[in-house]
Parts: structure tokens; C-alpha cells; sequence
């Protein structure tokens, strides 16, 4: 009996040897780098990114190998069939070392018989840390109607994913503005549409669900943006609509009919707002300043829609804001004139240091992600300068972006991928706002996690930490929601 | 007489495989089609964890796995046949165990009558029956070990796993698991029993509510279910009807009483054979509603583009449903004959040939078909990407997929087509169309982006009639386009515009063909009150028809005129033009 066992132990042993992968031996010296999937050579990253796991692009190999290094730690050798898996310790413990250097990968792919070995690419690892997670919306990148969607939250360290809220709980509903306050969780909105739809808004454990809309109010509130106080939160009201363009280009143009912005005030329980955010130009994208005494959003001249939809431009304007009194100033700056320029500006987001604001430019329209053209741009809030990131835009979308808590990094939408499916990317970017090179949200399975993925991740935000909503408590919350009222237009009072 | 029994219980299970196989296949094919082509089966690991990895995910995994089999009528009615055999057999076994006596055995056939009656529900999923049987199946294997003293922990452990492969349907494996222990004296006898019962109701309860604070899933589908039903939290009744049913059968039939006598065994038998189908007949009776299954059978041969066999179909029985017609129209169209034919068939304006967009995930699949063929591959996609979405169980579609794959590949959109492309690969049945899916393939394709229209111009389905224009102008080989225009002139009633419409495209045709010689004969005589110098060609018949025609119309009552018209005249265009709608 003891032999039968020993040789089948002998047998299972051969079983496992043969079955690994063969280091390369006498390899075919490529002179490029490698064409890898997703592309990770020379990105910049925070040193406790999960795993940059990684395949090649050029499905003609068999077998892969691949070793990590840096000037500190300990290198390593990963092998694998389909891809790079990297061991999650190893990792960790090499960009730890190395913060603030490089780590370097050599790649090999075996093809045919022969091993090829591409010349060796590096991985930057900041100094700067990044938040806990993204907070996204998976959804398809639909029309009208909706399937599956929810909002997610997904550590920065690990592959995990989980749900915040889902709409397998409620029947027939849609979710969205889910938004935080500078990346904090205890302070959380999100908007349900449908037969039990509600703001749902969260302060620190404390979960209340309003009817947003008004008599004197286009639309439940939208576009949500936190007061850096906690104590307000800027929204838009908007008649949207959608068009079907017939060419091959584009699939959709999304219009607002009219839009205006209001400010809910958690203190009193009412929107607020001013004249010059009412008017009937169409006034979108609220986001306060990081100090929270401007108000930032989006312009537009009234248009006569949908006729002169490719007429609709915006400019990045702001005015002042108290939030002691939560009143507004009296007077409108134009920050970027783009119509000027025949170019359309939307999603103001200024740091949270103060030092910049980022947003998305397109040729017209207010719905950039339906816009091949549309990139990012940077105001320098102190000097006025701005220019097109063009370090990180590419040829199709970029534009939904978000800021880390520290100001260091930025995560935005592109869809450079196939020009459909929008994916997450993040980059660092420093004080003087240089961006290193964007890096797709690593994933446990990159050969076939994008590929397979039919959602889009729709407005992703960096998040602190978990948000601790209970899904069915807040969900119940919604069906005795309370309406909100208005308590109109705050203008400050100049002879203070 | 035992043999006959035997054989007759043999032949329970046979007969109803047959009829379940018969009426599917001839009767209800299009039932079939439809569920498979709502859903995507991929060949991975990530499929499986997302759809097996909650209450009830193995049964939708497994019911997955069978429909994609319904793509065909023969392997999807035989896979139904099976799977219901497989019911009445399990539920016979358990009537065995019971103690019931074989001439009662007839009553297993009514759980599986109740199943079947559930499948001509289009929305109740295969997954729903495989979730029964894997609860029937579970009590059948625990049963056996009643007698052994680990008993009460293997059936609460076996409990986790069928709550966790079947979901809610768990709730009959512990009800059934009761019974048996309720019917077993030596179980009364041991005291056992009300600590089992309060195991099987902690377990009942405390199951789903583990299982909320895991899954994102309302409580009552945790409960009762999830999987079963194509509109996630409805129809709950579908689960413990049958539940109640199975029970029902398992208490009554040991109770009926043994027959000694062959002759009132043999009446027993075979008077419960026949209550048995005939009941089944009456459930089953209009089980199917014949407009649906009429529209899912065209919708599949359009997919298919099946066109002269659509053709048949209208000949042996004119369409009655919008979805039907459209596919009537799109195949008359493409085989050139709706100039000749249109009015051969009842025409409903033109809902019946481009519907407006319906919402939900069946008809904007038959409107994308004609816009495919007509080269507005932009509303072909946006129709079939919402269909899709509109899924109520927010699966995927395959056949939805293949299309976005094919207009994605048609609008030079390749990395999205190959992504589409490159999905289904991971399953059996579109993975060769997949891997073969070129240009060179796919002549038509080239054909198709030659259709599109440039520009920056917006769909409207107000708007129909200007779109099909602007398509014959900025290419006059689109004859679909063309012949789409004829009819959406025609059965708007556009009769003014007929002439200018025919002016775009007549030069296909050596002779004017015979509905849009109505049509042309009709306009010239409105505006011109008589025949002289008419610029066409038209046919003496149609001259004196049109004559004919008029006349009887200004001489009598609408209602008179139309009495007296349609015997002649209820295949042409004037009759549609005055009385129809």
C-alpha cells in the first residue's frame, strides 16, 4: 500500500514540474519593449497599487515569463500561460521598497520554440500616496434603457470590488450622482430613479431619502458636488433629452433643453440658489472650490435645442459663495471663455489643495463622453493659464476625473480602449501639474477582464475609505422620503 | 397484472415525453427560439462564478447551460421533454417511497403537467425547473439515510447545498423532508421529530436571511427564489404552487386506499390516466397564445432570413400581430416582391412595417432587422443594444450581440465589433460564426456601408419616409431602401407623393410593377381626372379597375361601397386607401 501511495506522490510531483512553465533559455533578443496589455510600461504608480498583472498584446505566444527588480527588495519571477499574475506579497513588498524609484520588468513570451526576451521597461513608483479605493457606476454604455447597474467600490490595493448599492434590490431602478465629499465616505449622496426613487444623502452614519424636486425646480437634483463644510451640496436641475445621430461616427448626442443650479442646504433642509445660477442660459456642473467660497459651473447661451445642439458651448465661469449665510455673490467671473474658442467646457473639478481645476473639452454639447474629441484640460488657478493634458488624452473620450484627497493623483474615464466602453485610468500628477503616464485600473485577469466586461465605469471617484450604507435600510428610507422645499434666491448682503 | 402495471408505469413517462417533445416542436417552436435568444452562455470561469455565486446560481447555471440548446426547436422541445420526464419521475419515486401503491402512481404526471404548463409561459425560465429537481433530487438521495443516526445533520447540511444550488425551491426539500419523517412511526416514536422541525424552520428562515447580508437580492427572492421567472420579483407564485402540488400529491397518494380486485385496480388506473390528461389537456389548453407564438416564429425566420418560408407562413394564415407583419413586409421586400404583393396581405399602416420603438426587449429586435437591410446601422444598433438592455433578468443576448457585432464591424467600429466578436467565441453555438466573421464572409457588409447616410442628421420615427428618401438619393442601389419607401408611401396613404417617390427608383423596373400601378394610376386620376397622356406604362386592367372602382364608391355609402368593393377589390391599394384603418 505504502509503494502505491509513493508512487503516486512521485507521479503527482511529476505532474506539477512538468505542468509549470520552463524558464527561458537561449532567448530571441527583441530590441522594443513589449506591446503589453494593459499598458503599463513607464506609468507611474502609488506604492500600494494592487498588482499590475499584465498580458501580451500579440496573442501568438504560449507561455510567458517575467521578472520584477528594483534597486531595494527582493526580485522575482513570474511565469504563466495566458499572462503575468503577480504574487500579491512580492509585489507589495518590491514597490514598497523601491518607493520613489523604479522597479523594472523583463519580459519573455514564448513563440513556437523559441523564448523572445523584449527589452525591459520600467514601473515609477510615487512618493505620494492615493486614497483607499474608486467608487464607480458599472452600467452599459446604453441608450434609454437600463439593465443591470450599480455603484461599486474598489480597493486600490487589492482586486476586491463590492457593492455600495445595486438594482437587483429594488425593482426597475437606476442609480446615479453617486458622490463624496474631497473622498470622504461619511459624507455620501446618490440619486434612485424609479418606482422607489430618492436622494439618498449620508452624514456620517446619518441616512435621510428627499424628494428633490420642486414646484420652482426643473428636476430632481443631479451633478452633485459637496461644500468642503459638509453642510451643502451644489446640484443641477436639467431637462435632458436624447438624439440619434445616423452617422457612423456617433451614437447618441444628449442635450439639456434647460438647466440651472441649486444648492441644497442641510441645515434647513431647502435649496437655495441666486439669479445669476437661474437665468435662462443654461447654467450646469456646479463644484465649489476647495476653501468652498466660489461656486464653479458651466454656461451656456439659451439655444434654440435641438436644432442648434452643435451651437451649445459652455464656459467655465464662477461666482462667490458664503457659506456662513449661504449666500451667493453678486458678480460672474469667466474663467475659460471656450465658446470663444468654438469649444464646449464641462465637469469643472478643482483640486482639493486649491492649485488647479481640471475639466473636459469637447467642440460643443454638454454630455462630453459621447464625444470622440473630448480631452481634459488644466486651469492653474493662480496663474489662469490652462492647457490640454496631452499627456493623458488620447484620440477618443476622456472625460468624467476626479481628484485624490491629497491632490496627487487623478482618475478619469477614457475610452480609448475600443471607443465604446469607457475604462478607469488613473495618473499621478504633481504640484506644477506634470502627469506621469496614465495606468489602467489593474485587474486580477487582464487578458480577459476588459475584454469580457460589458459595463462601463461610469464617474469614478476616489474614496477614503468603505462606505458603510446598509443597501436595504437606505433603500427603505426612499419610500417615506421627505420633499424638499425652496427657499429661493440667497444673494449676499453688500452693505455687510 | 403486475406487468401491466409496470408497463403502464413505464409508459407514463414515455408518453408524456412525447406529447411534451410534440407540442413544443409543431405547436410552440417559437417559445423555444425565445429563450434562447435572451440569455448568453460563455464558456468561462467568470460566467459561471457571476451567474452560479448567489441562492439558486447553480440552477441558473445549469438551466443556462440547457437553454442555449433551445436554439433549435428539436433539441429545445427535447431538452423540455426531459427535463419534465425527469419531474414526473422524481415525484413518482417519492410517491413510491411514501408508501402510495403503484395503480395511484398516475398522480406523478400532475407536477409534471404543472411544469409543463409553465413553459408556455415565455418568461419562465428553465432554470426554474432545474431548480425543482435539484430540490426533488436532494430528498430522494437524503431518504435513504433516514435510519442512520447522523441523519438530522447530513439533511440540514444537504438543506445549505440545495439552498444554495436551487434557492427558494429549498423550501420543498425541507417540507418534503418533514413529511417523510411525519410518515416514518419509528421517527414519531424516537422524539426526534420536533427537534427536526426546528431545525427545518431556523433553517428556513435563517438561510435567506445569512443570505441577505451576503447577496444583493430582495428578501422574498431570497426566500422564494430567484431565476425562476424572467421579471425578477413577480410571479412568485410559480414556485409554491408547484411546491404545494408535489406536497399535496406526496400526502395523498399513500392515503388512497389499496384496491384488491384487478377489474376496479384496472378502472382505478386507467380512469386516473385519464383524469389525469384530460386535466392536462384543459391546463394546457390555450396555454400557448397563439399571437405571441405567431410573432416569436416570425421574428426567429427573419433573424434567420428565411424569407420565401415567412412568405409560406402568410400564405397559409395572414399575420395578425404588428411584429409578424413587419417580418412579412421586410421578407416581401427582399425578395422583390412587396411592389407586386403588399396589398395580397392585410397591411395595419405603417406599424406594420417600421414600428415605433416598443420598450421592451421582443420588438425593437424585429424593427432592427429592416433597419440592418436597409443600411441605418446606427438605428439597427441602438434598437438592439436597448432590446437588450430591456432584458428583465439583465442577461445578455447572443443574437443581440451577433448583430452589435455585425453593425459595429459595418460602421468601421472594429475594436468594439471584435470585442463582441471575441465573446461569442466562448460559446458553442455562434462561436464558428464568430471566428469566420470577415468582410470576405460577409459580402453584404460591404453592400451595407455603401447604404449608410453621411452627415450629421438626427433618426426620428416621425420622420421615416424623408430617412428612406435621403437613403434611394445618396444611393439609388439600395433597392430595400427604395421598396421601403414605396410602401411607407403607400400605406401612410401618401398617395400625392407616389409619382415622385416612383420617380427615384423606377428605372430598376422594365414594366411598372402592379401595386405601384394603382398607386400611380390613382394619383394621375385625382390630379388629372382623366388617363390621357399618363407618363407609365399602365395596364388596361388597372385602368378599368380604377374606373370601376370609383365609380361604385361615389354611388353608394361608405359601408355599401365597402360591402360591394371587397370581393374584388380587397387586394389593391384603393381598398386599403379607403377602408382599411
Amino acid at each position: 500500500m505504502k509503494q502505491y501511495v509513493f508512487l503516486i506522490l512521485q507521479w503527482l510531483a511529476l505532474c506539477i514540474v512538468h505542468s509549470c512553465v520552463s524558464g527561458p533559455e537561449n532567448p530571441v533578443r527583441v530590441a522594443q519593449q513589449p506591446a503589453i496589455l494593459p499598458d503599463y510600461t513607464s506609468v507611474t504608480v502609488p506604492n500600494d497599487i494592487a498588482p499590475l498583472n499584465f498580458t501580451l498584446s500579440d496573442s501568438s505566444f504560449s507561455a510567458l515569463s517575467a521578472e520584477l527588480s528594483g534597486p531595494e527588495g527582493t526580485s522575482f519571477r513570474v511565469t504563466g500561460r495566458k499572462e503575468i499574475s503577480i504574487p500579491a506579497k512580492k509585489w507589495a513588498k518590491l514597490i514598497k521598497a523601491n518607493t520613489g524609484d523604479s522597479i523594472c520588468v523583463t519580459m519573455w513570451a514564448r513563440k513556437g520554440k523559441n523564448w523572445e526576451q523584449y527589452a525591459p521597461f520600467s514601473i515609477y513608483i510615487s512618493n505620494y500616496p492615493a486614497d483607499y479605493g474608486l467608487m464607480y457606476r458599472l452600467i452599459a454604455p446604453g441608450y434609454e434603457l437600463y439593465s443591470r447597474m450599480g455603484i461599486y467600490l474598489r480597493e486600490l490595493h487589492s482586486f476586491h470590488q463590492k457593492e455600495i448599492f445595486v438594482n437587483t434590490i429594488i425593482k426597475e431602478t437606476c442609480m446615479n450622482c453617486h458622490a463624496v465629499k474631497k473622498g470622504d465616505p461619511d459624507y455620501f449622496n446618490l440619486h434612485l430613479r424609479g418606482p422607489q426613487g430618492g436622494t439618498i444623502i449620508m452624514i456620517n452614519g446619518e441616512v435621510a431619502a428627499y424628494e428633490t424636486k420642486t414646484a420652482q425646480t426643473l428636476s430632481n437634483c443631479v451633478y452633485p458636488y459637496w461644500h468642503p463644510s459638509g453642510r451643502y451640496i451644489a446640484y443641477s436641475v436639467n431637462t435632458t433629452r436624447q438624439m440619434f445621430p445616423m452617422s457612423a461616427d456617433k451614437r447618441i448626442e444628449v442635450y439639456d433643453e434647460a438647466s440651472d443650479i441649486v444648492v441644497f442646504d442641510n441645515n434647513t433642509k431647502r435649496l437655495i440658489s441666486s439669479k445669476l445660477l437661474t437665468t435662462n442660459k443654461f447654467e450646469t456642473f456646479p463644484a465649489f472650490s476647495s476653501d468652498g467660497k466660489y461656486l464653479y459651473f458651466c454656461v451656456s447661451d439659451q439655444k434654440k435645442m435641438p436644432d442648434e445642439y452643435q451651437e451649445v458651448r459652455y464656459a467655465l465661469c464662477r461666482i462667490a459663495f458664503h457659506p456662513e449665510s449661504g449666500t451667493f455673490g453678486s458678480v460672474m467671473d469667466t474663467l475659460i471663455n471656450a465658446p470663444a474658442m468654438g469649444k464646449s467646457l464641462t465637469f469643472p473639478r478643482p483640486s482639493p489643495d486649491g492649485r488647479f481645476l481640471m475639466f473636459t473639452m469637447a467642440d460643443y454639447g454638454t454630455f462630453p463622453i459621447w464625444h470622440s474629441e473630448a480631452d481634459l484640460g488644466l486651469l492653474n488657478l493662480q496663474t489662469g493659464e490652462w492647457h490640454l493634458m496631452d499627456g493623458i488624452n488620447s484620440s477618443e473620450t476622456e472625460s468624467y476625473h476626479s481628484w485624490s484627497s491629497n491632490s496627487r493623483w487623478i482618475v478619469f474615464s477614457s475610452r480609448r480602449d475600443d471607443g465604446l466602453y469607457t475604462r478607469p485610468f488613473i495618473a499621478c500628477i504633481d504640484e506644477q501639474g506634470r502627469t506621469g503616464k496614465p495606468f489602467l485600473l489593474p485587474q486580477k485577469k487582464p487578458a480577459t477582464y476588459y475584454s469580457n466586461l460589458l459595463y462601463s465605469f461610469n464617474i469614478p471617484e476616489f474614496i477614503t475609505g468603505p462606505v458603510k450604507l446598509d443597501i436595504r435600510k437606505a433603500a427603505k428610507k426612499t419610500a417615506r422620503k421627505t420633499s424638499l422645499s425652496w427657499d429661493g434666491l440667497k444673494e449676499e448682503d453688500k452693505s455687510n | 397484472m403486475e406487468h401491466l402495471f409496470r408497463y403502464i408505469n413505464k409508459a407514463i413517462p414515455f408518453v408524456l415525453g412525447m406529447a411534451v417533445f410534440l407540442f413544443f416542436f409543431l405547436y410552440a417552436p417559437g417559445l423555444i427560439y425565445f429563450q434562447e435568444q435572451n440569455q448568453l452562455f460563455l464558456y468561462n470561469r467568470d460566467y459561471f462564478l457571476q451567474t452560479a455565486m448567489h441562492p439558486g446560481g447553480l440552477a441558473s447555471y445549469a438551466g443556462a447551460f440547457f437553454t442555449q440548446f433551445y436554439a433549435f426547436a428539436w433539441s429545445g422541445a427535447l431538452l423540455s421533454a426531459l427535463l419534465i420526464v425527469l419531474a414526473q419521475q422524481s415525484v413518482a419515486k417519492l410517491l413510491v417511497k411514501a408508501g402510495a401503491k403503484t395503480e395511484y402512481l398516475f398522480l406523478s404526471a400532475l407536477p409534471a403537467l404543472l411544469l409543463w404548463r409553465f413553459l408556455c409561459n415565455e418568461n419562465y425560465l428553465v432554470a426554474g425547473i432545474v431548480a425543482q429537481l435539484i430540490s426533488l433530487g436532494a430528498v430522494l438521495s437524503v431518504l435513504p439515510l433516514r435510519h442512520k443516526s447522523m441523519y438530522p445533520l447530513f439533511a440540514a447540511g444537504i438543506a445549505i447545498v440545495v439552498y444554495l444550488a436551487a434557492g427558494g425551491a429549498f423550501l420543498l426539500y425541507l417540507a418534503l423532508v418533514m413529511l417523510y419523517e411525519l410518515y416514518d412511526r419509528q421517527m414519531r416514536q424516537s422524539g426526534r421529530l420536533i427537534p427536526l422541525f426546528a431545525v427545518t424552520l431556523l433553517l428556513a428562515a435563517g438561510l435567506p436571511l445569512v443570505a441577505g447580508m451576503i447577496f444583493p437580492y430582495s428578501s422574498t427572492q431570497l426566500f422564494l427564489g430567484t431565476g425562476f421567472y424572467r421579471y425578477p420579483m413577480e410571479n412568485y407564485h410559480f414556485q409554491y404552487i408547484f411546491w404545494l402540488l408535489v406536497i399535496v400529491t406526496v400526502i395523498l397518494g399513500p392515503r388512497l386506499p389499496a384496491v384488491r380486485k384487478v377489474r376496479t385496480m384496472t378502472a382505478v388506473t386507467f380512469g386516473g390516466l385519464f383524469i389525469v390528461f384530460f386535466g392536462g389537456g384543459l391546463l394546457l389548453h390555450k396555454a400557448i397564445e397563439p399571437s405571441l407564438e405567431e410573432a416569436l416564429e416570425y421574428d426567429h425566420m427573419a433573424s434567420k432570413q428565411q424569407w420565401n418560408r415567412i412568405i409560406r407562413h402568410a400564405d397559409k394564415k395572414s399575420p395578425s400581430t404588428p411584429i409578424s407583419l413587419t417580418c412579412l413586409n421586410l421578407a416581401l421586400v427582399k425578395t422583390g416582391t412587396s411592389e407586386d404583393k403588399l396589398f395580397a396581405y392585410f397591411q395595419n399602416s405603417t406599424e406594420g412595417l417600421i414600428p415605433s420603438f416598443g420598450g421592451d426587449f421582443t420588438s425593437p429586435l424585429t424593427t432592427a432587422e429592416v433597419f440592418f437591410h436597409l443600411g441605418l446601422m446606427n438605428e439597427a444598433q441602438h434598437y438592439v443594444f436597448e432590446a437588450m438592455e430591456a432584458i428583465p433578468d439583465h442577461q445578455k443576448s447572443a443574437r443581440c450581440l451577433k448583430r452589435l457585432a455585425e453593425t459595429n464591424f459595418i460602421n468601421g467600429q472594429l475594436g468594439v465589433a471584435q470585442k463582441y466578436l471575441g465573446l461569442l467565441k466562448q460559446t458553442l453555438l455562434y462561436r464558428k460564426w464568430a471566428l469566420y466573421a470577415t468582410e470576405e464572409t460577409h459580402p453584404e457588409w460591404t453592400l451595407y456601408k455603401q447604404y449608410r447616410l453621411p452627415g450629421d442628421e438626427m433618426f426620428s420615427s416621425g420622420n421615416m419616409q424623408a430617412i428612406l428618401k435621403n437613403l434611394v438619393l445618396h444611393n439609388p442601389e439600395n433597392l430595400c431602401a427604395f421598396r421601403y419607401l414605396m410602401a411607407h408611401t403607400l400605406l401612410n396613404k401618401d398617395w400625392d407623393k407616389v409619382s415622385a417617390h416612383y420617380a427615384l427608383g423606377g428605372m430598376h423596373y422594365t414594366s411598372v410593377p402592379w401595386t405601384y400601378q394603382q398607386a400611380l394610376a390613382f394619383e394621375w386620376f385625382q390630379k388629372e381626372g382623366n388617363f390621357t397622356s399618363v407618363p407609365w406604362t399602365l395596364d388596361e386592367t388597372i385602368i378599368t379597375g380604377l374606373q370601376e372602382f370609383m365609380k361604385t364608391l361615389s354611388g353608394a355609402s361608405e359601408q355599401q361601397a365597402k360591402f360591394v368593393l371587397e370581393k374584388m377589390f380587397r387586394h389593391t391599394y384603393w381598398y386599403y386607401l379607403f377602408f382599411i384603418f
